[in-house]
């Protein structure tokens, strides 16, 4: 098992020109080759977030203009005039050409005034980060809720798989996911907020309360949360871990004698967490970025449903920002995740440990 | 068993749980919205409330405003009571149909029937402590008047009020021709009366008003929070000690909320009086709105008197006002007059279903049409196409679009331009009705119908004042209306708002804009 | 250097060979042996029985006499004898309408479904074998598209192009293929420091052979599993879109515009919610059940 018959052939993102240095180098240790792939990753994404996030914002403000509405109609009403409407739209700056708009407020977002929304008449930052830090508490306390669960459940599954537990447990996910959101979410607010009185109705508690009262008053938005993420979540680490455990290293391992315990944290988890982290990296944008729906079922300040709002209402300023705030998050989960990759990938750990 | 949570992973839940924490404490930091608390001990101690602020806190659910929350241009319900609290009209309507004073005390009209003269209370001060004389007023409407003014408040006095002058307490109104009502049009919509000078936009910014209760702060998508307004000129009368505004996104949360007890209001529709069956006292005052079935009358088939007439004889009104307004309604009669009007016209035949009437008008024949209107109407319009199908002369299909893109601007907007539209109209006059629904030159008509006899009755209505002429006038008009029937009106919804137990008293004038959010006499008991 | 080939050869079905040959087992056999393993299974046959169920209530439920949208005479009436799932506010029979909605459930999802994964596998594959720029490219497109709020670009493109059955395919399938093609890609790329890849390209065959050959028969399991998850996540989509009043028409007996309408009757009327609620869940479950059986009969 030479380096040359792997080649170039390891998983992550593009070697940069020298990669045959690089891998040359690989004989000084996997450590410091991971972190220079580390390195390259960062450096290469540094130039390519912006860029992203520049098509990102070029192409909500064109989309939000197809909306059919009019601001200023929505804003005055059936009773206003056509002349009305229209100051009102000179007013509040949403005539003229697109380009030139868009432009204007690219400005003033490297700027750092983030412009006006004329929704709720405030400036959009304060009101953005406001419910964006909302929406990012929130989906903590789902992330908290859901991962031990579906990792300890995915995993189980796994190691019993084709059993009638792991059947029982597949179905009774899948039932829970394939209900929607906002059902559940009606579901436990009749019987725990309206019947039981166990928790408040509206999920915003308010600013005298304590950390304890917050977290008590978000219990079931961030459980309909971790509900709707928990089955795919936990198929994803059950197909990785029972990939891992029937892989012939896992066999080899076993054959070689390896204890059990360092059989499963080196391998077996690694293997298993890679799908996993894929797909946690998305819906960790996902999920920071808020989730309109519950958002708007439990009275939750939080970002989806601000974003939600403003698309509706043709509110480009107030849009682009957010979608800016929710792009620049995801973008760094997906980093996140490919950083973890590399820093996972079993075949440097493995290959050294052979050597 | 191989150990699934390795010590590397517990202390990442470890660092998740900790940045958890320290997030909550910025958190906490930043403005959070105010909740809505039954239990309000803390604030009924206002400091330099005039006579004794103990009645409590009354909570209200709104929903979430989407639009700017300014008297001079809003004309959402939900928005409008956050104005109205704050805010005074010079009069307001009571639920029959009266007007009662408010800022002014008293009011003639002159004997050409040309001017109005309102006189003010002595000594009205706004919240700020500023006094309220007769330049605010002048300069209130003024600006609605005025050139620049985006106030759809506009559109109701345009033809009718020249100008406004005044000095001191005495407010006189010039009129461009004689209107009796002209007191009821002074109860409508963005008629607060502001500081002179004032800054149209952003008035929440900055929220001056000679309302009950002073506007304390504001947060976007949150909710408003209330106290008692001592320069109020009846302050002694308001017991509340303050008022919290919650915002909701939905109804269904608003019912939610006021069974779990966070507030102590909520309109009535279907689904809460399901819910809620007879276990809360009600309040009614008045009337609402009047959702309009308008048909385009220069188009196929409805150029055709019959076929409107044969949709008019086909519903089941009774069957409307209790699966969409859940029973809150009277039934109407294709005549746009509210049933609190003062005078109601006579001698009219009653529509309801009459299938032998339809077969008599249609024969065998199958109309086909669409009905384009928005999201909040679709029970009504389902309800109307289920009935018309049931006939087997209407094949009826529905076209229900978001509110945004319903009211989009422009003379192709649907709600102007689709053959067959449902839309709502808030209380108004009924001569107030007529110039924006059948007036084709109107810009709010789409029903593109017009009938110069008909103007000239309406005009000759507003312009006399003898009693017996109004009814014979009124008659006339509304057998004009019931025979051409350009739009179909099935029932008049009803202000119907539940109560919570714990509120005590009962509102004076109801609880519309109209009626000026009026909370004298009303207290709050803390469970 | 063989030594490296023994022990790992065997660990992929469906590979090369020690000749470098596809394995070629008699399909035929294999194929007829594999459907009569799945018919042995329970849940396969409950969740066939029930995909069926919903495909011909969808395609015929005209045939049954039902009526969907007159009114029976009572208004929120609940399960009865003669309404089995009781009346909604406007008379109409629940029962009727749940399975009339099948036909608007299936009509946007499967095939929604189906053009996000071949678009995103297709890309995934072609991003993760030949990466360098390619990969690049392909990956911060995708990276605008999964960046983008979801929901936000779906009311704002439905808003704009409408929502009929066409376009929200095309929507449908343009939102989830990104997601999946990262996936895939993943996938694929842990499959290419594999031996039998390694040795197809020693052998010159060409990229295209060894993608479609190679590589996607190996990562055909995440495939499946990503159909199935996109499709669960299109038929709930299009529940959120009706939800919002985006997606179908009144008065369609849509499973999403249902519970939009009627959410605000689940205390009085629990009925018009959950039977909908219950039909989306027994689609979308049957759904997963079906590709879970058939992933474990494949290998």
């Amino acid at each position: 098992m030479t380096a040359a018959s792997r080649g170039d052939a390891l998983p992550g993102p593009t070697p940069r020109p020298g990669a045959a240095d690089a891998a040359a180098r690989r004989g000084v240790g996997a450590f410091s080759e991971r972190h220079s792939r580390i390195l390259a990753l960062l450096g290469q994404r540094l130039i390519q977030i912006p860029l992203v996030l520049l098509a990102v914002s070029v192409l909500t403000f064109w989309l939000i203009q197809l909306v059919p509405g009019d601001p200023g109609r929505n804003a005055l009403g059936q009773y206003a005039t056509e002349a009305q409407v229209r100051a009102w739209d000179v007013s509040n700056g949403v005539t003229g050409s697109v380009a030139v708009r868009y432009v204007h407020w690219l400005g003033g977002f490297f700027a750092g005034h983030w412009g006006t929304s004329f929704i709720y008449l405030v400036p959009s930052r304060p009101l953005i980060l406001g419910h964006l830090e909302n929406s990012a508490f929130l989906a903590l306390y789902a992330f908290v809720l859901l991962v031990p669960v579906a990792v300890i459940l995915g995993s189980v599954q796994a190691y019993r798989e084709g059993k009638r537990s792991d059947r029982a447990i597949t179905i009774a996910l899948m039932a829970l996911s394939s209900v929607p959101e906002f059902v559940i979410g009606v579901l436990l607010l009749v019987v725990f907020a309206v019947g039981l009185k166990l928790v408040p109705v509206q999920s915003a508690a308010d600013a005298t309360g304590n950390v304890g009262q917050r977290i008590h008053a978000m219990t079931l938005p961030a459980v309909v949360l971790a509900v709707s993420y928990l089955a795919v979540l936990a198929r994803m680490v059950r197909t990785g871990t029972a990939g891992a455990i029937t892989a012939p290293f896992h066999r080899t391992a076993v054959l070689k004698g390896l204890p059990y315990g360092q059989i499963v944290r080196r391998h077996v988890i690694r293997n298993a967490l890679i799908p996993t982290v894929q797909l946690l990296g998305i819906y960790l944008g996902g999920l920071l970025g808020g989730s309109a729906v519950v958002e708007t079922l439990f009275n939750y300040p939080g970002l989806g449903a601000l974003l939600v709002t403003a698309a509706e209402r043709k509110d480009a300023v107030l849009l682009t920002d957010g979608v800016m705030m929710t792009g620049v998050i995801a973008l760094l989960a997906l980093l996140l995740t490919d950083v973890c990759l590399i820093l996972m990938d079993p075949r440097i750990r493995f290959e050294n440990s052979e050597s | 068993m191989p150990a699934l949570v390795t010590p590397r992973r517990a202390g990442g839940l470890a660092a998740a749980a900790a940045f958890a924490l320290m997030l909550s404490a910025c958190s906490s930091s930043t403005s959070s919205p105010p909740a809505a608390s039954p239990a309000s001990a803390s604030s009924a101690s206002a400091p330099g409330a005039v006579g004794a602020a103990s009645g409590g806190t009354y909570s209200v659910g709104l929903i979430t405003p989407t639009g700017g929350i300014d008297p001079l241009t809003t004309t959402q319900y939900d928005t409008m009571f956050a104005v109205g609290l704050a805010s005074a009209q010079l009069v307001n309507a009571t639920p029959n149909g009266q007007v009662k004073p408010q800022l002014a005390s008293s009011w003639t009209q002159s004997a050409d029937k040309l001017s109005w003269t309102f006189t003010l209370r002595s000594g009205l001060k706004f919240s700020n402590g500023q006094p309220l004389t007769a330049a605010d007023v002048v300069s209130t409407f003024t600006s609605i008047l005025g050139p620049k003014s985006q106030s759809p408040a506009k559109s109701s006095f345009s033809g009718i009020l020249k100008s406004v002058t005044g000095s001191g307490t005495s407010v006189v109104f010039h009129l461009a021709q004689p209107y009796s009502d002209f007191p009821s049009l002074l109860t409508g919509a963005n008629t607060w009366i502001l500081p002179a000078g004032f800054k149209d936009a952003n008035w929440i910014n900055d929220p001056v008003g000679a309302g009950q209760f002073i506007l304390e702060k504001y947060t976007p998508g949150q909710g408003i929070t209330y106290k008692k307004n001592p320069n109020y000129w009846d302050a002694a009368a308001v017991k509340l000690s303050g008022v919290n505004v919650t915002f909701y996104s939905s109804t269904q949360s608003e019912l939610l909320a006021f069974q779990s007890g966070q507030i102590d209001q909520i309109s009535s529709n279907p689904a809460a009086q399901a819910a809620l069956g007879s276990g809360n006292r009600q309040q009614r005052s008045g009337f609402l709105k009047f959702d309009a079935l308008t048909f385009d009358v220069t188009k196929a088939p409805f150029n055709n008197v019959a076929v409107r007439q044969a949709v008019a004889w086909a519903l089941d009104r009774p069957a409307i006002a209790k699966t969409v307004y859940g029973g809150d309604a009277a039934t109407g009669n294709d005549v746009a007059t509210f049933p609190d009007y003062a005078v109601q016209p006579k001698g009219l035949t009653s529509r309801s279903a009459n299938p032998a009437e339809v077969k008599k008008l249609l024969g065998n024949q199958v109309i086909s049409f669409t009905i384009t209107t928005y999201t909040d109407e679709q029970t009504y319009a389902q309800l109307i196409q289920q009935e018309l199908n049931a006939t087997g002369n209407f094949k009826v299909s529905l076209n229900v679009l978001p509110e945004a893109a319903y009211y989009a601007n422009g003379s192709t907007s649907p709600w102007l331009a689709a053959p067959v539209t449902l839309t709502d109209w808030g209380e108004r006059l009924p001569a107030q009705l007529y110039s924006l629904i059948y007036v084709a030159s109107s810009g709010w008509s789409a029903s593109h119908y017009s009938n110069p006899q008909l103007g000239s009755l309406v005009n000759q209505f507003e312009a006399t004042t003898s009693a017996a002429q109004r009814q014979t006038l009124a008659n006339q008009i509304a057998t004009i209306e019931w025979t051409d029937v350009p739009v179909v009106i099935a029932a008049f919804e009803e202000s119907d708002v539940y109560l919570s137990n714990a509120v005590q008293g009962t509102f004076p004038n109801g609880l519309q804009f109209s009626g000026g959010f009026d909370f004298r006499g009303i207290t709050v008991t803390n469970s | 250097m063989d030594s490296s080939l023994s022990v790992p050869e065997t660990e992929v079905e469906g590979a090369l060979d020690s000749g470098g040959q596809r394995r070629a087992p008699a399909r035929d056999r294999a194929g007829r042996r594999r459907v009569r393993a799945l018919l042995l299974r329970p849940t396969f046959v409950v969740s066939a029985l029930i995909v069926v169920f919903w495909v011909v209530a969808a395609l015929g439920w005209h045939l049954f006499g039902l009526d969907p949208y007159g009114n029976s005479g009572r208004a929120l009436a609940g399960p009865g004898w003669s309404q089995p799932f009781g009346t909604d506010n406007l008379g109409r029979s629940v029962f009727a309408r749940t399975l009339a909605g099948a036909d608007s459930a299936l009509a946007v999802g499967p095939l929604g479904a189906v053009l996000a994964t071949v678009l995103g596998s297709t890309l995934g594959v072609i991003a993760g074998y030949f990466r360098g720029w390619v990969d690049t490219a392909l990956m911060r497109l995708f990276d605008v598209l999964v960046v983008l709020p979801p929901l936000i670009f779906l009311i704002v493109v439905v808003a704009a192009f409408g929502a009929s059955v066409p376009a929200l395919i095309v929507i449908i399938g343009v939102v989830f293929a990104p997601g999946i093609a990262r996936i895939i890609r993943a996938a694929v790329l842990a499959e290419m420091g594999k031996k039998y890849v390694t040795t197809a390209r020693l052998q010159g065959e060409s990229a295209f052979r060894i993608m479609a050959a190679e590589l996607i028969p190996n990562v055909a399991p995440t495939v499946i599993i990503q159909a199935t998850l996109s499709l669960s996540a299109a038929i709930l989509m299009t529940a959120t879109l009706s939800f919002l009043g985006l997606g179908q028409q009144p008065p369609s007996p849509d499973w999403g515009l249902a519970i939009n309408q009627n959410i605000a009757f689940i205390e009085t009327a629990w009925w018009t919610v959950i039977f909908p609620a219950l039909a989306v869940a027994s689609l979308v479950v049957s759904i997963q059940l079906i590709a879970d059986n058939i992933k474990e009969t494949w290998s």
